[in-house]
């Protein structure tokens, strides 16, 4: 397994473990691991929201930084990326695109049909709040990057 | 017009090891990395001319002893 192949596991590491956490912060129902995480979203005060949202991103970040800093490439020719590597960032960056295009759109009609068939006040995922809103904008970004990694996992497997 | 399809099939194990030269050898030569060479001769991937025609030179070969396309039954 090449260094770059052994660098995506860890971010899908990564982002796995930040989608986890976001959820956790702003939803409910069972308990995993001693927190509640469920399907219920909880709305919150905006000073705990955007608690929530900078603590999430900040996990982000200095995750990418200790990623790339432990596993980056120790050998020259690892260093610079080939047509074939090349090749394969662009496709995942187009599967990323996609997801993300996708994953918003489901998020829209989503609304849409909660609003439209709405029969009682507890609704599971209602996003149509501050906490809801944040909640599924989040979870598309980083399912976005989920699915960009996943591609080049697979690209290096089949390509 | 009809759409021709097939695959791009290529020699270069062969050669490589009836020359004795190893994947990292060859890909430092051609300035890819040994990955994309083992895809390459494993016909995952399909090189671009450029690369196509550096492997090639490296064999001293003309470009249609290493590569070949065929079309699809």
């Amino acid at each position: 397994m090449s260094a770059h192949e052994k660098r995506v596991w860890c971010e899908l590491g990564l982002w796995g473990f930040v989608l986890f956490f976001i959820w956790m912060r702003l939803t409910d129902g069972v308990t995993v691991l001693g927190q509640s995480f469920g399907l219920s979203i909880i709305d919150q005060d905006p000073v705990k929201l955007l608690w929530a949202y900078g603590s999430a991103g900040a996990i982000a970040a200095i995750g990418q930084l200790i990623i790339r800093s432990v596993l980056s490439p120790r050998n020259p020719s690892e260093l610079e990326s080939d047509e074939r590597d090349i090749f394969i960032e662009r496709r995942s960056d187009q599967v990323g695109y996609w997801a993300g295009v996708g994953g918003i759109n489901l998020l829209i009609v989503h609304v849409l049909l909660t609003e439209l068939f709405r029969f009682r006040e507890d609704m599971p995922l209602d996003f149509v709040s501050p906490a809801g809103i944040l909640l599924g904008l989040f979870t598309v970004l980083v399912a976005k990057e989920i699915a960009r990694g996943v591609s080049i996992l697979v690209l290096y497997r089949r390509s | 017009m009809s759409k021709a399809t097939g695959r791009v099939r290529n020699r270069i194990r062969d050669l490589r090891l009836e020359r004795g030269a190893s994947q990292q050898e060859l890909a430092d030569e051609v300035g890819a990395s040994r990955q994309t060479i083992n895809a390459i001769e494993q016909e995952k991937y399909s090189p671009s001319l450029e690369l196509a025609f550096r492997i090639a030179r490296f064999f001293k070969r003309d470009f249609e002893d290493v590569f070949r396309f065929t079309k699809d039954q």
